[in-house]
């Protein structure tokens, strides 16, 4: 049974929690089983898919550090696939953590850390290493972040999924040139294996695939 | 060398292995409570961190503990215990108190005008005679008409009206409490940031940047344009000129200041902000009389050049 599958354009999780939505996404029945379907103009994973993502290693074992986790939009899809994995997912607003706690009641794969990415010490001790680390923190040192907690946290040869957001790293360059400057920061460190345009879903992000 | 906290207790290592120092219990919420207890005060090495994250799971094993359930547990009782003490930040209820000003502001006028325009069917001669919107509102909820051209309405309809303008006048009445308690919380947490700036710039300043520590953080030339913000990515993006104030042009200072100067006195102003709520937020005595009079003496100098 594919707990992914392409529905038209968009794509859609097997629900692990049947009958309930996380954030007023649509359910969908296929085969007697119920599939949330993954929003692009909501989820930037989501968004990366429908516009062609090769690379995709989320697995139902799969144990990933999420940083940036919002309400849990993505990290519910991600939780739909991991059904015997972790997402660890690090959030520093306190306002999205209220959601995220509730999602984490239904769905036990989901370990919500009240945290700021910037200062991985706060929970380092709390979580195990990761086969994926995840960011969509939409900050100026969103690469510092990066590399940090890849540092710490995650495997030799785990891959890497960044969104970047032009807009927050520098608002006065072209996206084009912010795009190209991140990439010369990462590839000492990291094999880049694709890139994602989000638009026209998200307007300058671009989503980098990676490999430590 | 340091100790290594994790939620199944606090690791010493010897030798290349992790020996147990001390083991938190099984229940995750009290293991939640002593993992936050000894974050704050012991001796954490980050090396051993990252040595620890990689053996989470065996540790787990070798302890009789299972990963899955509890690695989820613990980490949602620590998370509800950090978020707890969060919420519980002054800023937040300011920032909502902020907010809840600006709409009832903004609705505020809109009733008020539409007050205004159904009285005139009644009695037009009151709504002549009192033009604050706030007292109108407050007299038209009591006052009976006497002679006057405006319609003979029944009792029903005035009711109605009377009502509306009950209404009105209660809003104003919540915005007044509002302001009062938006003061109180300035004043009692961040007193110099309050003198300086006065409770309600101030409170708008924390609700722009989403608390009072990230403002501590900012230098005072961005402080000086915060609420201009379109006019400042303006500026970056086009060349277009630089804002001189953002919500700071409402203080009395500035007001009060000829248009020219008050480039310079925004500027004045927003480093004596950003002092002050460095104090606040970093601890320290109450300064706020002392900066103030410095600001005064600047402006002074500023308008005698």
């Amino acid at each position: 049974m594919k707990k992914l599958e392409r529905f038209g354009k968009e794509f859609g999780t097997l629900n692990l929690v049947p009958g309930k939505k996380v954030y007023g996404e649509k359910l969908v029945k296929r085969n007697g089983r119920e599939y949330r379907i993954w929003n692009p103009y909501r989820s930037k994973l989501g968004t990366a898919l429908v516009k062609g993502l090769r690379n995709f290693p989320f697995n139902e074992n799969s144990e990933i550090l999420y940083l940036g986790a919002g309400n849990g939009t993505t990290v519910s899809h991600i939780s739909d696939l991991a059904t015997n994995g972790i997402i660890y997912s690090v959030e520093f607003s306190p306002r999205a953590m209220i959601d995220l706690l509730f999602v984490s009641n239904q769905r036990k794969n989901v370990v919500p850390i009240l945290a700021d990415a910037n200062k991985p010490q706060d929970y380092l001790g709390r979580i195990s290493q990761v086969d994926i680390l995840y960011e969509d923190v939409a900050q100026k040192n969103q690469v510092q972040i990066l590399r940090k907690n890849a540092d710490l946290f995650l495997k030799e040869g785990g891959s890497l999924f960044l969104m970047i957001k032009a807009r927050s790293i520098d608002v006065t360059l072209k996206p084009k040139v912010v795009f190209r400057a991140v990439e010369a920061q990462l590839s000492p460190y990291f094999k880049i294996l694709e890139r994602i345009k989000l638009d026209p879903y998200e307007k300058d992000h671009l989503c980098l695939v990676m490999q430590k | 060398m340091g100790h290594i906290l994790t939620p199944i207790g606090i690791f010493d290592y010897k030798q290349g292995n992790f020996v147990l120092l001390e083991r938190f219990p099984n229940n995750p919420k009290k293991a939640a409570d002593l993992f936050k207890k000894k974050q704050e005060d012991a001796d954490l090495d980050t090396e051993l961190g990252v040595l620890a994250c990689k053996r989470m799971k065996k540790l787990f094993k070798e302890n009789g503990v299972n990963f899955a359930s509890f690695i989820h547990d613990f980490n949602v009782e620590l998370t509800k215990i950090n978020l707890k003490l969060e919420l519980g930040k002054p800023d937040y209820r300011i920032i909502q108190i902020v907010n809840a000003l600006n709409e009832i502001e903004s609705s505020i006028n809109l009733y008020s005008e539409r007050l205004r325009e159904w009285y005139l069917l009644y009695y037009p001669e009151l709504s002549q005679k009192i033009r604050n919107p706030e007292a109108f509102a407050k007299i038209a909820a009591k006052e009976s008409k006497k002679d006057s051209m405006g319609a003979d309405l029944n009792d029903f309809d005035v009711n109605q009206l009377k009502d509306f303008a009950k209404f009105v006048s209660s809003t104003y009445k919540t915005r007044n409490v509002l302001e009062n308690y938006l003061g109180t919380l300035m004043k009692k947490n961040f007193p110099n940031l309050n003198e300086v700036a006065g409770s309600k710039i101030g409170a708008a300043l924390i609700s722009i940047v989403g608390s009072a520590e990230r403002l501590a953080k900012l230098p005072s030339s961005t402080i000086q344009v915060l609420g201009a913000e379109r006019a400042l990515f303006r500026h970056l993006t086009t060349g277009a000129r630089p804002p001189k104030y953002g919500v700071i042009l409402n203080h009395p200072l500035i007001q009060n200041a000829p248009r020219k100067l008050r480039g310079k006195i925004a500027r004045a102003l927003a480093a004596k902000i950003s002092i002050a709520i460095k104090r606040d937020v970093y601890g320290g005595l109450f300064m706020g009389k002392d900066l103030k009079r410095d600001l005064d003496k600047k402006v002074k100098r500023i308008k005698k050049k």
